[in-house]
């Protein structure tokens, strides 16, 4: 009985799950040109000597004889160029955040995208024939992100009236996302988002600071993944005009002419 | 004879005091002028926010600023917003932009709220043409 009891329950689960959409997010594909210059010096010597002599002597004669030879080799070979290849792949970071900041503000379920470990080409770009593969067979949705820039900086800045001086270093990190439906492959939204952080230390003349590389990974993380879900849901619409979150499936506002409210004009 | 001229002098030190102090402070901005919105680095010497009105489209606030420059001149005008929600929080930092304004242009800005939630702006204006005095 104790059994049969629970099954009530699970029509209500069974409910609770198809309300919400499940979203997967994948790691962050980039693809980066890689230059390169080699240049090889192979040289071998190889040389060699040899001397004989030989001495004979008797009461009637003495005779001597003295041979040398010497051989000597060169190979040398100079080879100079420069390659250049694009570089495919996924990015295992900062996606952490993003997840964490979409359960919070949305109402989205999450599942566990198939990280790509083929080796890495231009199909990594290939969202669909990726999802075509089951690779998120358990989302409804996929956000798909590709990394646009990602820029390091470390700057030494005086303070002007002191003799000490601003290190800063910083990270910005710029994606490009899409949120596809898994079976219509429709966007349904679509947005570039920007997550930044930095450390900045005083240092004095003479000092030597070593910046926080985690400290700055970890605020650029949190930025992109404040971004990417305040994005995600103006998109979808889950702000009212307060600015308030919408309760899920409320209705848009009517498509059409822009929702304009009257101007404010501000008096010299 | 000496306490009174000591009491004197620390009267007029007081006075003087005050007097810098209520010259320093200039009466604050009526609300709904275009001052009230405005933050500047450092009085502007030859530009002048001429025109500023706002509206929401699409849930979103959209701002426009008209700036002119009185000076036979160029004059290089450094500008950002700053966005505040409903509770007066402000809502990130945006960037300088730099903008040079011709002689006698006018020039219009226009900006974009980042979120539905921005309810209210203030436009942050800095030009390297300034009188150094507060605005």
């Amino acid at each position: 009985m104790k059994s049969l009891s629970f099954l009530w329950v699970l029509p209500l689960l069974m409910i609770g799950n198809a309300e919400a959409a499940k979203i997967a997010v994948t790691d962050l594909t980039y693809s980066e040109r890689v230059s390169g210059y080699f240049h090889v010096v192979d040289y071998h010597n190889k040389s060699s000597a040899r001397a004989s002599q030989s001495d004979r002597e008797n009461n009637y004669s003495s005779s001597s004889r003295y041979s040398e030879s010497g051989r000597s080799q060169t190979d040398y070979t100079e080879v100079e160029s420069s390659y250049s290849y694009i570089e495919y792949g996924e990015l295992r970071k900062f996606v952490g955040d993003i997840k964490g900041e979409i359960l919070k503000t949305s109402g989205f379920q999450l599942t566990q995208a198939k990280p790509y470990t083929s080796k890495g080409s231009e199909k990594i770009f290939d969202i669909i024939a990726r999802i075509k593969k089951g690779y998120y067979s358990n989302a409804d949705y996929v956000l798909f992100g590709t990394v646009t820039e990602l820029e390091f900086r470390d700057e030494l800045n005086p303070i002007i009236g002191t003799n000490t001086s601003s290190n800063t270093f910083s990270l910005m990190l710029v994606a490009e996302f899409s949120l596809i439906n898994t079976r219509t492959f429709e966007v349904k939204a679509a947005f570039s988002a920007t997550g930044e952080g930095e450390d900045a230390r005083m240092a004095s003349a003479g000092s030597r600071v070593v910046p926080s590389r985690g400290k700055v990974i970890s605020a650029v993380s949190k930025s992109l993944g404040e971004d990417v879900a305040r994005q995600m849901n103006e998109q979808l619409g889950n702000y009212t005009d307060s600015g308030e979150r919408a309760e899920r499936g409320a209705p848009a506002p009517p498509a059409g002419l822009p929702n304009e409210g009257p101007v404010t004009r501000f008096t010299p | 004879m000496k306490t009174f001229n000591k009491a004197l002098l620390t009267g007029m030190l007081t006075s003087a005091c005050l007097l810098t102090a209520c010259t320093n402070h200039a009466p604050p901005p009526q609300p709904g002028s275009i001052n009230s919105k405005l933050e500047q680095l450092g009085e502007m010497s030859y530009l002048q926010v001429s025109d500023l009105k706002a509206v929401k489209r699409n849930h979103l606030l959209f701002v426009q600023a008209e700036i002119t420059n009185t000076d036979d001149d160029n004059q290089q005008l450094f500008y950002r917003f700053k966005w505040v929600d409903a509770s007066g929080f402000a809502l990130g930092e945006e960037a300088w932009k730099p903008l040079v304004l011709y002689a006698y242009q006018k020039q219009t800005l226009s900006a974009v709220a980042p979120s539905p939630q921005a309810t209210d702006f203030k436009l942050e204006v800095n030009s390297t043409d300034n009188t150094g005095d507060r605005p």
